[in-house]
This record gives C-alpha cells, sequence and structure tokens, in this order.
C-alpha cells in the first residue's frame, strides 16, 4: 500500500477511536450520542457526495440504501441472540458489512434502470425507489413492518463509527485522487465527451451509485444498533433530503467541505432544541436561502482542504525523512 | 483495406434525411477533409462514426470491423477518437487531468485498488503520470499543467482537446472544425501541429473545415458534402476547379 | 355492473381533479424544466384559504351555495395565484440561470416551509372542510348512487380547462408562453418579457390548484397541512404519464391515474392506494419516459 498522507490519516483516526473508546463509558450520554451521530452523518454525507457529487448523479432516494443496511444488520444480529460480548465485537463487522452488501446490491438493482435517464428525471426516480423500499420494508411482517423493529443489541460503540469513517473517507479520497476516479469527474461535466474517450459513463455511473448505496447501507446497520430500534418512517424521504443538503452546503464534491456539513447540520438541530417546533421551518428556510446566495455551498471552496493537506504532508514528510 | 470505410450511410431524423447514401474510404495514414456548405450534414457523419448516432442504413467500417450498433465508448477502445465542435472540455479539470481522462479506459487496475491504493495502483499510476507530463511537453502545454483546463487561452484550449484525443492512442482522429475561430498565426501553428501529429503518432486523420487555406494546405483528398449527399471527392485542385463545388457554396450562377 | 359505473364516475370525479393539479406541474416544467415541488403545498393553501373563508362568505349570501361556491372559489385562486407569483419571485427567478438540480433543491425547501409552516400557523391536526357544494342525490336505482358532487367536480374541472385552453392558444400572452416552452431564448429576442410570462404562468397553475383543493375539500372534506403531498405526488406521475410540458397529456394523464386508482382501490386492496402512482412512474420512466403524448428530445452533439 503507498504511504500516503491519507492512509497515515486512515490509521491515526482509526488509533484514535480506538484510544477513545477506551473511556467511552464516562462521556457524558447525550454528547456521546451527538458525536455518534455526527460519525455516521459523515458516512451517510460521503456516500452520497460519492454519487452526487463526485458522478454527478442526482439520488433523491439515498435513505432507502441506509435502510436497507439497518435492517438487515438487525436481522442478522438477533437471529445469532448477540449480546455484548467478545463474539459480538467479531460478528459485528461482519453484520455491518452484508448490510452494507445487499444494500449495495439494491443499488444494482435500482442503478441500472435508472442511470438511463437524466437529471430531473433521475432525480424523480431515485425518490421513488427510496420510497418503494421504504414501503416494501414496512409491509414486511417478519422484520416488524409498520411498527418497526426492536430489540437490537448495542454494538454500535465509539470506535466501530469512527473506523468505519475513518475507512471510508480513505478509501473515498483515495478514489478521487487516482486516475480511476477522474471518470467520474468526466461523466460528471461532461458525458458526451467522457464517452468519446472510452469512458463507458453507464458502468461509472453504476459503480458509483452501489459504492454509495453500501456505505449508506454501513452507516445504517451502524444506526439501527445504536438506537435499537428502527422503523421504516425514519428513512424516509425527509432524511433522503437531510443527506441530500448536506452534500450540497459541503460543496458538491469536496470531501473536506461534506465532512464539515455534516458535521454541523447534525449538531446545529440538537443545538437549537429549545426551538424544536421552528426547526424544520427555519431548517427549509435556511436551504432556500443558501441555495439562493451561495449555491456551492458554505465549506465547498477549497479553503479548509488545503489546510488539512498542507499539515498532512508535513506529517508524511516527517516520516519519510526519519 | 482502407482503415475507415463508410458504405451507403443514410441517417433519417423523422422526416429529415440528414444524410444520404454517403460513402468514402480513408487509407490507414491519410489525412483528408471534410467540408461543405453549413448544415450539410458533416458533423452528423462524425457522430455516425464515433456511436453518438446509429445510422439508418449503411455500414461503418473500421479495419473491416463493423462500428453499428457499437457505444461511443467501445468505438474509442478500438481506437477512434475526436474533437468537437464547440470544444468539450470538463470545467472542473485540470489540464493534466483533461489528458488524464483519455487513459482512465486503458488503467489495469479497479475500483478496489484505486479505493485501497495496493497492487498495481502505484505503478499504474506513475506509468499514467509519466507519460501525461511527456506528451505534454511534446505540445508545449506542459507548464499548464496545473490550471483548469477552460483557464486556457481558446487557441490552446484547442490543442489540449487533440491532445486529450490523442491521448486514448487512436488509429483514426476525427477533428471537428480545429481552426474555428482561430486568427492567421494560429492558423499555421495549427497546421503544423496536425501535420506534426500525422507523422509522430501514425495516425489516421479526417477533418471537417471550413477555413479553405486549412484545408487545401494539408487535405491529401477532400470530400466535399452538400444537403447530405457528397457531391464531389478529389484533390485540392480538383476541388477548386469543381464548378458543383462552386454552385453548393455560392449558389447558381446565374 | 352498478358498482362498476359508480367506480367509473367516482374515477372520472377524481381524476379531473388531479388534472387540474397536474396541469400546473406541466406548464412550469414546459416553460422553466423544473418541477414545481411546491405546487402541491398551494393547493393545500387553497383549501385551508376556503376552509376559513367559506363560512364568511356563506353568511354573506344568506346561505345561498350557488352564490357563495363560486365567489369563494374566485377568492382562493387569487389567493394561490398572489403566493405561487411570490414563491416565483423570490425563490425561483434569482435562479433561473442556475442548473435546475439547484431550484429543485430550492422548490423542495419551498414545499418544506409550507409544510412545516402551515403545521405551526394551522395546527397540524386536521380539520373538517365546511359543505360548500350542495349535496343533492340525483340517481339512486339499481345500486349505482350518483349524487351532484361528481357532477359539479367534473363540470368545473372541464370548464375551467377550457378556459386554460381558451387562454394558452387565444391570447397573446398564451402564445407567448408556448413560444417560450419551445425556445426561450429565442423568445427573449423576439422582445417577449420573460418575467411576466412566467408569473402568468404560475397564476394559471396556483388557480388551478386553488380549484382543485376547494373540489377536492368537497369530496374527502378533511384538510390538514400535509394534504398536499400524495395528491401532489399523484397529480405530478399523471403529468408525466401524459408526457411532461403537453397539457392535453395532462389532463389524460389525471383522468388515468383517477381511474386507476379508483379501481384498484374498490377490487384489489386499498393498502396500495398510494403506492400505485409510485409504480406507475417507475413503469413509465422505465419504458417511455417522455409520456403517451410527449415527444423526444435528442442531444444536438
Amino acid at each position: 500500500m503507498l504511504l500516503t498522507p491519507r492512509l497515515i490519516g486512515f490509521l491515526a483516526v482509526v488509533g484514535i477511536a480506538l484510544l477513545v473508546a477506551r473511556f467511552e463509558s464516562q462521556f457524558n450520554a447525550y454528547y456521546f450520542q451527538i458525536i455518534i451521530y455526527i460519525g455516521i452523518n459523515i458516512i451517510l454525507a460521503t456516500s452520497l457526495n460519492l454519487v452526487n457529487g463526485y458522478a454527478g448523479q442526482f439520488s433523491l432516494g439515498h435513505a432507502g440504501f441506509m435502510a436497507v443496511g439497518a435492517y438487515t444488520s438487525a436481522v442478522i444480529t438477533s437471529t445469532m441472540h448477540l449480546g455484548s460480548g467478545v463474539l459480538s465485537a467479531v460478528v459485528f463487522p461482519f453484520a455491518l458489512a452484508i448490510g452494507g452488501l445487499v444494500a449495495a446490491i439494491c443499488g444494482i438493482l435500482v442503478g441500472i434502470p435508472t442511470l438511463r435517464l437524466k437529471g430531473d428525471y433521475l432525480a424523480i426516480m431515485t425518490l421513488g425507489f427510496g420510497e418503494i423500499i421504504r414501503v416494501i420494508i414496512q409491509n414486511l411482517g417478519f422484520v416488524g413492518g409498520a411498527r418497526g423493529f426492536t430489540g437490537i443489541a448495542k454494538l454500535t460503540n465509539f470506535f466501530w463509527v469512527f473506523a468505519t469513517v475513518g475507512l471510508v473517507v480513505f478509501m473515498l479520497s483515495n478514489l478521487v485522487r487516482s486516475t480511476y476516479g477522474k471518470g467520474f469527474l468526466a461523466v460528471r461535466d461532461d458525458e458526451i465527451a467522457a464517452e468519446a474517450m472510452g469512458i463507458n459513463t453507464t458502468r461509472y455511473k453504476v459503480i458509483a451509485f452501489v459504492a454509495g448505496a453500501f456505505f449508506a447501507g454501513l452507516a445504517g446497520g451502524l444506526y439501527a444498533h445504536f438506537v435499537t430500534y428502527i422503523n421504516p418512517s425514519q428513512f424516509s424521504f425527509v432524511k433522503s433530503i437531510e443527506m441530500v443538503v448536506m452534500v450540497i452546503i459541503g460543496g458538491m464534491g469536496r470531501n473536506v467541505g461534506v465532512i464539515m456539513a455534516a458535521i454541523v447540520l447534525t449538531i446545529l438541530p440538537e443545538a437549537l432544541r429549545s426551538i424544536a417546533q421552528y426547526r424544520m421551518v427555519i431548517y427549509s428556510l435556511a436551504l432556500v436561502i443558501i441555495m439562493i446566495a451561495r449555491p456551492q455551498g458554505l465549506f465547498g471552496d477549497g479553503r479548509w482542504g488545503k489546510r488539512l493537506w498542507v499539515a498532512g504532508r508535513r506529517i508524511s514528510k516527517r516520516f519519510s525523512a526519519g | 483495406m482502407a482503415l475507415l470505410e463508410l458504405r451507403d450511410c443514410t441517417i433519417r431524423f423523422g422526416g429529415l434525411t440528414a444524410v444520404a447514401s454517403f460513402s468514402m474510404k480513408l487509407p490507414a495514414n491519410g489525412l483528408y477533409g471534410l467540408i461543405g456548405p453549413n448544415g450539410a450534414g458533416k458533423t452528423t457523419i462524425f457522430n455516425m462514426i464515433t456511436g453518438v448516432y446509429r445510422p439508418t442504413e449503411g455500414e461503418v467500417l473500421l479495419a473491416g470491423q463493423s462500428l453499428v450498433g457499437m457505444k461511443p465508448y467501445q468505438i474509442c477502445s478500438l481506437g477512434v477518437a475526436r474533437t468537437f465542435q464547440n470544444i468539450r472540455l470538463c470545467r472542473s479539470l485540470s489540464v493534466l487531468e483533461t489528458v488524464q481522462m483519455s487513459l482512465v479506459k486503458g488503467l489495469s487496475y479497479g475500483f478496489a485498488s484505486a479505493a485501497m491504493n495496493f497492487g498495481a495502483f502505484a505503478k499504474e499510476e506513475a506509468r499514467v503520470h509519466d507519460f501525461i507530463i511527456e506528451t505534454l511537453s511534446l505540445f508545449e502545454l506542459d507548464q499548464y499543467a496545473n490550471d483548469p483546463a477552460t483557464s486556457l487561452p481558446y487557441g490552446d484550449q484547442r490543442r489540449l482537446e487533440i491532445v486529450r484525443a490523442l491521448a486514448s492512442n487512436p488509429r483514426l482522429l476525427l477533428l471537428d472544425e480545429p481552426a474555428a475561430g482561430t486568427n492567421p498565426s494560429e492558423k499555421r501553428e495549427l497546421l503544423n501541429l496536425i501535420r506534426q501529429v500525422k507523422e509522430r503518432f501514425e495516425v489516421a486523420i479526417l477533418l471537417i473545415e471550413h477555413d479553405m487555406s486549412v484545408v487545401m494546405g494539408i487535405c491529401e483528398q477532400i470530400v466535399v458534402l452538400h444537403y447530405g449527399a457528397k457531391i464531389v471527392e478529389g484533390t485540392a485542385e480538383e476541388i477548386r476547379r469543381n464548378p458543383k463545388v462552386i454552385e453548393a457554396y455560392l449558389g447558381e450562377e446565374v | 355492473m352498478s358498482e362498476f359505473i359508480q367506480q367509473v364516475i367516482n374515477g372520472i370525479s377524481l381524476g379531473s381533479i388531479y388534472a387540474l393539479i397536474a396541469l400546473g406541474y406541466t406548464m412550469v416544467y414546459g416553460i422553466l424544466r423544473f418541477i414545481n415541488f411546491a405546487h402541491s403545498d398551494i393547493f393545500m393553501v387553497g383549501a385551508f384559504v376556503g376552509y376559513y373563508l367559506t363560512p364568511t362568505i356563506v353568511s354573506i349570501c344568506g346561505g345561498n351555495l350557488l352564490l357563495a361556491g363560486p365567489i369563494v372559489m374566485v377568492l382562493t385562486m387569487i389567493t394561490c395565484s398572489v403566493l405561487g407569483v411570490t414563491i416565483e419571485r423570490l425563490a425561483y427567478r434569482p435562479l433561473r440561470s442556475r442548473p435546475t438540480l439547484t431550484v429543485l433543491i430550492t422548490a423542495i425547501g419551498v414545499s418544506f416551509f409550507l409544510e412545516y409552516g402551515g403545521q405551526l400557523v394551522f395546527g397540524p391536526d386536521p380539520k373538517p372542510f365546511p359543505e360548500l357544494i350542495s349535496r343533492v342525490t340525483l340517481i339512486d336505482e339499481g345500486g349505482v348512487v350518483v349524487t351532484s358532487t361528481p357532477l359539479i367536480v367534473v363540470g368545473t374541472a372541464v370548464v375551467l380547462m377550457l378556459l386554460l385552453r381558451w387562454v394558452v392558444q387565444s391570447t397573446k400572452t398564451g402564445t407567448a408562453m408556448r413560444a417560450l416552452s419551445f425556445n426561450m431564448q429565442a423568445a427573449r429576442l423576439m422582445g417577449i418579457n420573460i418575467d411576466r410570462v412566467v408569473a402568468f404562468t404560475f397564476v394559471l397553475g396556483s388557480s388551478l390548484a386553488a380549484a382543485a383543493s376547494l373540489l377536492y375539500a368537497t369530496v374527502y372534506p378533511s384538510i390538514n397541512p400535509l394534504m398536499g403531498v400524495f395528491p401532489g405526488l399523484k397529480a405530478f406521475v399523471a403529468a408525466v404519464l401524459g408526457g411532461i410540458g403537453n397539457l392535453a397529456g395532462a389532463f389524460l394523464g389525471g383522468l388515468i391515474i383517477g381511474l386507476t386508482e379508483t379501481f384498484v382501490t374498490g377490487y384489489i386492496s386499498s393498502t396500495y392506494r398510494d403506492a400505485i402512482a409510485f409504480g406507475i412512474l417507475i413503469l413509465i420512466l422505465l419504458f417511455r419516459p417522455t409520456g403517451l403524448l410527449g415527444k423526444q428530445e435528442t442531444e444536438k452533439v
């Protein structure tokens, strides 16, 4: 594996996650919850960023994949009656991965018919499929249907969340910097030119879509094993839009901006809890204003990326020189 | 056998026949021109060759292999590259990344390697990077390597588009009005560039042009198109004197 | 057989309402090429305006519903037009040169704003809609019960659609609308005032949505701030089914969706009532994205 700033960053994140996890029980439960949600939202936002931001395929149904991952992993761990303990620690990542894979398969099923369409039509189709997935789950008796799935083992902790965050961000950053990743950008900017230069645009769109679905599935699994109770209404169109908003405010395509947007948009509703009833009204108004005034997003101008890059470079120089 | 052959290619859009029974042959090292008044169907022919449109009738053959029904990216993999009438550069890519785009198709590693940076990744990336820098220097674009592609002066953007097409290692290069919008000195540079490309890269070139000085200057053979049909094919001298060509461009003699 | 006729009548009645809403979607898409997600919420606002106005107007008219009905409808249409034009002016016009997806997200934002704002202002609980159209049983034999309601619904819808047709075909502004839908640049060069024509389009669309809301509230007399979501979705599917941008298509699509929904609910089951629309949407987009009456648009390379 290449020694790059990104690899160092990834290992650092995993290391810190391990460290922090040891002191988990000492945290304030409320703040801890927010931090977990931040991590999950980062995974969701960056996964959607690959689809919407890098590949330029507007997906409005991403919550559906999150739901698939959540339910699949929940079914696995519940069937195995996992409590806490060493066995869970080993099985949990597998359950998550399988949740992700099933979500990825759904991504293929949804992606192939959908990705032939452009712009608005694509957006509407993904919206439709997101809802269809939700309706299907709602009608599946054995996972609780509309009443929901209870009694999920609380296996998610700081380490799992942030190790996954590290992994996802690592993979997506690598992807984008590689020659392979330029294919996504080309498809986004000019499909016709991309095709003319030999890029199989449909395949690239599907790959972005499926990868995005996989990571969303992982996030779903982590979510399910934190809240211990899930029901279809948690994965509705509104959730999909919340993810889309994170990507847009983060600057459609810049991972760093999207991560910051995920952090801010997770904390903000909590900070405004006192005026909770006005929350969505303010949110929607703010959305409209931002789209009019600053559609490139609040964090997407590359400055933050540069600062982190410079820091990473210094660290990797230290390692290679020493 | 000719490298490129079109046999009785016809394409209809609803009631409109844009190209009618068009045939031509281009040898493996040829430099041919395709001219005709606006709307004659020249770019449509390019689109048929590259798979953007499917001919309603007729055949498009590359070294004997039929291209009809193939998708544009498949046709590119067989060795056909093109530039566009209205330059199509990706606005979020740098000059280097623009050329990189053409190398995506030949990568020896896949998604997993790209995401995790293992396996053939490092070597491939290095190979790609070196190739791009080398190619850019060849065309004197290397000093712009990290600048946004669309920030280049117009003439350089056209050059970049040609370089991008060449980077995909084609046997056939289709240039759509490469001289459009260029001033006389840029035109001279372009002529040299095209000659250079042909010699260095051993590629057949078919170019669409309106500018007669460019066409007459370098094309070995010229095909004249009018209302979707070929009216004449010949050398620059033959074309210049042909009454049908004059009529097509200037209208009937009174 | 009698039940069949009943279903057909109900289906056409429901379909006419969907058609009125669908026309708003299709007109805006035809000209501005984006889906106005907030349209369904203008529909919702119409119902609430009607809710608050009806008692007052009815008492002014001394209980004469034949008089009060049209008055309330006109007033509601005016209010919704104002709302629609305001939204266009504030939220959509600044984005006219931007990519359509930006406008789409803005439209979603406006939609949420109206829905959640509506819950704050009107309260989230459903309210009973007062009687605005008197219900007279006309036929009651052989198991078929025909009240005046579906007739008035269809009648009103048809009148409004004919009016719309006249406006679009015969007036100057209507012709300008059609010109814009073909080529906005050319229309601008011909001296057409884009802003005014667009505002006019929103007036038309919002008025129809307002009328639809009153008719809908008469058929299903329970209103709430989220009532626009499903009818809006179905009307949108109707617009796509008929060929988005095509007025006749919106009408046809509305009827098809209305009839399909009524028949599936009546003969199969009501659980899938709302899911049918999604299903139809997926099917059209998969097999015939331009809709039944729409035309193919090829991209010039």
